[in-house]
């Protein structure tokens, strides 16, 4: 069976699409800010204080375990619960942060223990406290370990905005499942769509594949 | 100003079951040279660990230049400040250069001017003998010459007492000399240090006063003379015997 | 969450939707379960075809890989549920639609964990094989393969426990597995978020533990997977 494909409407709808790209970028973007904030805050504070290691642990640990959509549905459906605000973009934002704080944190950690404790022992013995020692000697060295798996997931957050159509954030995965449906040309839509993302999404993963080689730590 | 630069009195640490420091005794006064010979695992570094409040002690007190170091509590960064430090494997900062390596303590913890900081940095380098090497990364430089950069590093925060720990252990031994040069004119200019070391030739040389340490304590103590060329301890005659065997002629 | 929401959870309302959700569950784990013996299979071919002589071999794997791991799951399940009917002819369900999205997706990554698990075999390994007169076959299959097989078990591992996860998303076309079932309940239930809650304990259950597998065995053959 022949299928005849018509780009026409692609073309027609395009500024809608790009639209959706648009928001998939702030999605993006804003998550992830708030995500690097989110993980190196509970690095620290579960590095500083002990005390609290089981609720940091298991607030990771659930995030890591379960699937980002659940979350996202689950959040997006628990905060008119609270009273608080309901725009699915907000939701998506919050949940997405959540889930990377989560991941984020794990990258964080895993790169200030990388850092060796002599370092540490330096900088107090000049007279540093903890917090001079965390940002002047340890931070910087442990970011280069910290880059690479960044990176990565930045790519994969990327795609996974895409989730946020479930909760009918207007991104572009969401509008070309509209756009499917209403003008009855999934084919050339999805495949557009398709290529779209790979055109943005494979130059940023090969970027951070070039970093991970290029940070290659050499001790 | 009183005149004992540091009081270690009746120092006990345990590492899990195991004691590390058994009731250590030790006074310091200011100007002295007291350097620590002993076996490995004999708890020498540990002690000088517990000085600058890198290690917490279980009981007992130690006391540098009228500061408690058991008391400091969240104050320790400031007693620290009078406290110098020196490595066994240097620990300079990978990711400065030699300059910033010897001015960021100024310039974070005493909050100096970059530029004040930068002089002073530039001074103390040359008198380590490492003028030119200012814009180096740690990784250019020779063991020796990164612990000499590290000395300068301890030097720059003005300390009244500087602590040694192996600092020629981990250099090949074409390098160790220059550090001990290094060390020696220190010695010379009054400076108060305590040198944990396997360098008998600078306890003999630079040292006004040896300490044996074996065990968690101090076996015995006195001028290099009386320690090293008369011991009155067994434990101190067998160590040094063992050592005579391993030190090239 | 409020006490009296609290309370709710343990509603009769819950019980009562509880083996509805097993249903979706066990859906939910079948699926997984099939896809990832699927996308193994997938995986080893695709990463044999990466470590070919031929280049328009290699070319065609690279094109692969590459392609479905820079596009969404999510429009890729919708591409196959929805487009490629119209392309072949052929309908499918979303369940058949669910799988064959799901291997291909996670089939990309396991290709990669498998090469790089297969490259990691020291080239004097191979050498000694050859030296005594095995086959390139048989230096494969003895030498190469056992000791790949270990070191790219943490990384399978974490793999087995994102297509679990994955699987979840199948319920945007329509498959009935866990989250779908839970979604199609609520309307009626109005209780979304203890259902929503009792889904997100039942998918820990599982993966918490296979989280801690992963880390276990990472800790125990830790391998560089950059190479």
């Amino acid at each position: 069976m022949e299928y005849h494909w018509n780009f026409d409407v692609v073309w027609s709808n395009l500024p809608f699409l790009l639209m959706g790209l648009e928001y998939t970028v702030l999605l993006t973007a804003v998550s992830m800010s708030l995500g690097l904030m989110l993980g190196l805050s509970i690095a620290l504070i579960r590095i500083r204080f002990t005390r609290i290691r089981a609720a940091i642990v298991l607030y990771v640990e659930t995030f890591r375990a379960t699937p980002l959509l659940v979350q996202l549905v689950w959040i997006y459906n628990a905060l008119p619960a609270s009273g608080l605000r309901f725009d699915p973009f907000w939701s998506a934002v919050i949940a997405l942060t959540l889930n990377l704080g989560a991941y984020l944190s794990e990258i964080f950690r895993a790169g200030i223990i990388s850092v060796s404790k002599g370092q540490t022992h330096a900088g107090l013995a000049l007279g540093m406290t903890p917090a001079q020692v965390a940002r002047v000697v340890v931070l910087p060295q442990a970011v280069r370990r910290i880059i690479p798996p960044v990176a990565s997931m930045w790519v994969g957050l990327f795609k996974d905005t895409s989730l946020a159509s479930a909760i009918a954030v207007a991104e572009l995965s969401y509008r070309a499942n509209i756009l499917s449906a209403r003008t009855y040309r999934p084919v050339e839509i999805l495949t557009a769509v398709a290529v779209l993302y790979f055109v943005i999404t494979y130059p940023q993963a090969r970027m951070a594949h070039w970093i991970s080689n290029a940070t290659r730590v050499r001790e | 100003m009183t005149p004992d630069m540091l009081r270690i009195s009746d120092v006990h640490k345990r590492f899990g079951t195991h004691e590390v420091l058994c009731g250590v005794t030790l006074t310091v006064r200011r100007g002295e040279v007291i350097a620590i010979i002993g076996p490995s695992g004999s708890g020498k570094s540990t002690l000088l660990r517990c000085i600058n409040g890198l290690e917490r002690i279980d009981s007992g007190d130690i006391w540098v230049d009228g500061n408690s170091v058991v008391d400091a509590a969240a104050d320790l960064p400031r007693i620290r400040r009078k406290i110098g430090m020196v490595f066994q494997h240097f620990n300079l900062f990978p990711h400065m250069s030699v300059i910033r390596n010897v001015a960021v303590g100024p310039m974070v913890v005493l909050r100096k001017p970059r530029s004040e900081a930068y002089e002073l940095a530039r001074g103390l380098l040359d008198r380590v003998g490492l003028t030119g090497k200012e814009e180096a990364t740690p990784y250019q430089l020779s063991g020796g010459q990164q612990q000499r950069v590290a000395i300068a590093r301890a030097l720059a925060m003005e300390p009244s007492v500087i602590l040694f720990d192996e600092p020629t252990s981990a250099l090949d031994p074409e390098l160790v000399n220059e550090v001990l040069l290094v060390m020696r004119h220190l010695a010379k200019q009054g400076m108060t240090m305590i040198v944990v070391t396997h360098e008998i030739s600078f306890a003999e040389q630079a040292a006004s006063r040896v300490v044996m340490f074996d065990r968690g304590n101090i076996v015995e103590e006195g001028t290099p003379r009386q320690v090293l060329q008369q011991p009155r301890q067994e434990r101190t005659e067998v160590f040094l015997r063992q050592l005579e065997h391993t030190v090239d002629p | 969450m409020s006490r009296g929401v609290a309370l709710e959870m343990f509603s009769p309302l819950i019980w009562h939707q509880l083996p509805f959700l097993l249903v979706g569950f066990r859906t939910t784990l079948y699926v997984s379960g099939i896809c990832l013996v699927l996308a193994t299979v997938v995986g080893i071919v695709v990463a044999l075809g990466l470590l070919s002589r031929l280049f328009v071999v290699r070319a065609i794997a690279g094109l692969y890989i590459d392609f479905f791991r820079s596009t969404p799951l999510l429009i890729q399940l919708v591409w196959v549920y929805y487009a490629l009917p119209l392309l072949t002819g052929y309908s499918m369900t979303s369940l058949e639609a669910g799988i064959l999205g799901l291997t291909l997706y996670e089939g990309s990554y396991l290709t990669e964990i498998f090469r790089s698990g297969i490259m990691s075999v020291a080239t004097g390994h191979i050498d000694a094989g050859r030296a005594l007169g095995m086959t390139s076959w048989q230096v494969f299959h003895q030498i190469v393969l056992p000791q790949a097989a270990v070191r790219m078990l943490p990384a399978f591992t974490g793999q087995a426990l994102t297509l679990l996860k994955d699987s979840s998303i199948l319920s945007i076309i329509a498959v009935q597995e866990l989250l779908w079932q839970a979604e199609s309940v609520i309307p009626i239930t109005l209780h979304s978020m203890q259902m929503l809650t009792v889904v997100a304990i039942l998918y820990f259950a599982v993966g918490f533990p296979v989280a801690l597998l992963s880390n276990r065995l990472h800790a125990r053959w830790a391998f560089d997977q950059g190479a």
